[in-house]
């Protein structure tokens, strides 16, 4: 009995079609999926490719065209998220969209509370509930503390414990670990694997062929919506996988090639306020043509260190100086006009506006010099627009369509075709390529290394090590919001030493 | 977007549907319900005089509801459209009462400026004390109310008029008339001028993007280099403006002079007509006239049918809330995507 149950697989969809008309766009041509019980299948594929397409039709967050979903052997019709979770199938959301001023508790049980009396909630009741599924599963989190004083890996554990609540079998992740560092993927492998003891189903989205053959029994890769490989007995190799899910890959690495004497950018004692702590004082300088790393975890500072050198968030105290220019008291426009260019790390909430049309998109930091007189030229725009998006190959069907109809990975390249088209003397760049796919990735690592050719500098914070490694000339690493070690880039530098040195100056004990 | 691609569609469905729902009303409520239905519906387009008073009654609701697009695209919500009206078109009447060199220009200059100062006045509170416009504007705007009527009670009072008004205006600076005997004036060029204009200004030129982008989303603005509070500042002004000059207008081409309560809530309506219009300057003109329409056929309807003015009031009512209905928009975007789709 038992074993039956092992061999026949436990969801199935077959020839999954699905088109977007408004965006002309045909998402699945024919998608193919079949998921065991118990084991943690990873959907691969390149942005695009239709993954997160696949399983919001089976969340029953879209709708097929046509196709047929089977689960244990029985054809079944998912119409809307309710009948998804009647047959155990949640997806856990990758924002993170807790309410903040609720306490990890009231977040889990938002959506089902049981009543007391028929009108009021029943907390006892709620946490006993609760800590039964935590110790199935072996997850645990302090259901007392508010979710704004919990870190990202926990806010995660929230939302997985919320779908279980529910009583979800099938668990879906959408690019898990884009916003996660090394550390918290690494925990965040650890929480899957203790979810599959617990017999639960995982499918996990992800364009990360190292993550898939790090924690998945199973994998299956998408190509332009149609299933090209679904894995059978002997497990493939790195660079098969890739070779699989793209073509052709080449590795992009910045050679050493010594860079200018003159200082792009000098930092000296910047004192400024997060939402968490006080940074600083901090003081470091980039030279013409290099690239700077900056890594750190969440905690540390470092993005909004990147935030204040572009101008998003006010300083208290210290002088940055940029080609000799004072501007610490100087605005983003400002701060454009010398010559500023910022990727935030935020792409959809600050760096796009979904709703406008995708032309509008990329010129926000050139629309003045694209009008007459106060008049925009609509004919250069489009023009500009085009030449953008062929040099980037945006997928678009016309630059007017409204950004929010582009793919994840479209809308990222929206904002890094402005940001490095721009010919900016200094780019300030935060999570410039999580979330994409590796040849994407190396796309866009060939455009920095071509600014810095053309005598840019770059200031990349990152939470990917590898990147960080690749195209990196010096790093930097902040904790706690001080600078606390610095590297030069040699050969000897590895991965590991780099993550020693951020834990040896953190506590351990927030990680875990 | 795709409600914007749909826009006529979209209009013509909800207002077939409205107005089914109307009709069922004047049924229940009527003793003669074909007479009510004919006065209600037909009324304001079976002669010059109606038809006329109903143009001329759009004029004001078009200046407020392109002052409402104009806020509301930027993002800020100006909800003191009524006050701005009023107070503006009480200066504008005063100077063209009293100023001996006047003219036409002169006085919707006034009433311009006058709108203008107080909704920059609530940009500013959001600016410099983080006051939320949506609260300032509407409470200035209400004390303002009072103030004017202060004004028009007492010391700009016309002695001889019986009720609270000021005196009559100079002949020579009203507004031609061009549908004589009704009120229709030669100010609604202006207004359909005022339309293209802003249409002009919100699509094509650079102050337009500003508003669009801060208005779309405040964040990317201000990452993009914007001068958000700049952005603001400007679209209130403009808003207020823009419901100073409906005000003045009115009184130039109608009534001329400012009487207490001459704005039966242009200001309000002006919101709801930028809401119908979907934010869209050009559609202000039949979302304004729909609603001037809906209001000549309540008056007509009450003076020669049995339906008492509460009843049409409730009437018009029910039709407006179905249009505005967001909800029923979306259902049918969404019904036609699933036929395009499949």
């Amino acid at each position: 009995m038992f074993l039956v149950s092992e061999m026949s697989p436990h969801i199935e969809m077959r020839e999954i079609y699905k088109t977007f008309p408004i965006s002309h766009t045909i998402a699945l041509k024919g998608a193919n999926l079949c998921v065991e019980r118990g084991t943690i299948h990873a959907l691969l594929g390149e942005n695009g490719a239709g993954k997160t397409t696949l399983m919001k039709i089976l969340c029953g967050l879209e709708r097929m065209d046509s196709g047929k979903i089977f689960l244990k052997a029985k054809q079944v019709s998912i119409r809307n998220h309710r009948d998804a979770l009647k047959y155990g199938i949640a997806m856990v959301h990758q924002n993170l969209n807790l309410i903040e001023d609720f306490t990890a508790l009231e977040n889990i049980i938002l959506q089902k509370m049981p009543p007391k009396y028929l009108l009021f909630f029943d907390s006892t009741k709620a946490k006993q509930m609760i800590n039964n599924v935590m110790e199935q599963n072996g997850i645990f989190v302090d259901l007392q503390k508010k979710a704004a004083d919990l870190p990202v890996a926990e806010r995660q554990k929230v939302e997985i414990l919320r779908v279980l609540y529910l009583g979800a079998e099938i668990l879906i992740f959408d690019e898990p670990t884009s916003y996660l560092n090394e550390l918290e993927s690494e925990q965040f492998f650890k929480v899957m694997k203790k979810l599959k003891e617990s017999g639960k189903t995982i499918i996990f989205i992800t364009h990360n062929a190292q993550d898939a053959l790090a924690v998945s029994d199973k994998i299956t890769i998408l190509r332009n919506g149609v299933t090209v490989y679904s894995s059978k007995g002997s497990r493939p190799s790195l660079s098969e996988l890739t070779l699989m899910m793209a073509g052709e890959t080449e590795i992009v690495r910045k050679q050493f090639t010594g860079y200018g004497s003159k200082k792009v950018l000098q930092v000296e004692n910047l004192v400024f306020k997060s939402e968490r702590q006080i940074v600083g004082p901090i003081s470091f300088e980039i030279k013409e043509g290099e690239i700077l790393g900056l890594i750190g975890f969440n905690s540390s500072g470092a993005v909004e260190l990147t935030e204040a050198i572009a101008g998003m968030r006010k300083t208290l105290n210290g002088k940055i100086t940029f080609h000799g220019k004072d501007i610490t008291e100087k605005d983003m426009a400002e701060r454009r006009k010398l010559g500023v260019g910022y990727i935030p790390q935020k792409k959809t909430q600050v760096g796009l506006s979904t709703k406008l049309p995708v032309a509008e998109n990329l010129i926000i930091n050139k629309y003045k010099e694209l009008s007459c007189l106060g008049w925009l030229k609509y004919k250069e725009i489009g023009e500009w627009s085009n030449k953008l998006i062929e040099e980037f190959e945006i997928k678009v069907f016309s630059p007017w369509q409204p950004v929010e109809t582009l793919s994840g990975g479209n809308m990222q390249r929206v904002v890094i075709a402005r940001e490095v088209r721009s010919m900016p003397r200094l780019l300030i760049a935060c999570d410039p390529t999580s979330g994409l796919d590796l040849r994407s990735v190396n796309f866009v690592h060939k455009k920095f290394l071509k600014l810095c050719e053309e005598g840019s500098s770059i200031l990349m914070y990152s939470s990917d090590l590898d990147e960080i490694l690749k195209i990196c000339d010096r790093i930097l690493i902040m904790s706690k919001g001080k600078l606390v070690a610095q590297y030069e880039k040699d050969p000897s530098l590895t991965k590991n030493k780099l993550i020693e040195a951020i834990l040896s100056n953190e506590s351990r004990a927030e990680l875990a | 977007m795709r409600v914007e691609q749909n826009w006529l569609r979209v209009f013509l469905f909800t207002t077939i549907v409205a107005f089914v729902c109307g009709s069922v009303i004047i049924v229940f409520t009527s003793k003669n319900p074909s007479l009510a239905m004919r006065w209600f519906y037909l009324g304001p387009l079976s002669n010059g005089y109606f038809f006329g008073n109903m143009l001329s009654g759009s004029i004001p609701l078009i200046f407020t509801g392109l002052a409402a697009v104009i806020a509301f695209c930027a993002g800020t919500f100006n909800l003191g459209l009524e006050g701005q009206l009023y107070f503006g078109t009480l200066w504008g009447t005063f100077v063209a009462i009293n100023l001996t060199d006047t003219s036409t220009l002169l006085a919707m200059l006034i009433a311009f400026s006058v709108g203008a100062l107080i909704g920059a006045l609530c940009g500013l509170l959001k600016i410099v004390l983080k006051v939320d416009e949506l609260l300032s504007s509407f409470l200035i705007s209400l004390a303002l109310i009072h103030i004017t009527d202060y004004f028009l009670n007492n010391p700009l009072r016309d002695p001889l008029a019986g009720l609270s008004a000021t005196k009559y205006v100079k002949e020579s600076i009203m507004f031609s008339k061009i549908l004589p005997p009704s009120n229709l004036h030669s100010g609604i060029f202006i207004a359909v001028t005022a339309v293209f204009l802003t249409y002009l200004l919100m699509n094509f030129t650079t102050f337009g993007y500003q508003i669009k982008v801060t208005g779309s989303n405040y964040e990317f603005a201000r990452y993009g280099g914007i001068k958000v509070y700049r952005v603001w500042l400007s679209a209130l002004f403009l808003s207020g403006g823009m419901a100073g000059l409906g005000g003045m207008i009115d009184v130039l081409g109608v009534h001329g002079r400012m009487i207490r309560g001459f704005s039966f809530g242009y200001g309000f309506n002006g919101i709801a007509v930028a809401l119908i219009a979907r934010n869209n300057p050009i559609f202000v003109i039949p979302a304004a006239l729909l609603f001037s329409y809906l209001e000549m056929g309540t008056q007509i309807s009450s003076i020669m049918a049995d339906i008492t003015p509460e009843i049409s009031k409730i009437l018009q009512a029910t039709i407006f809330y179905l249009i505005t209905a967001e909800r029923l928009v979306q259902f049918i975007v969404r019904k036609k995507e699933k036929i395009h789709g499949s």
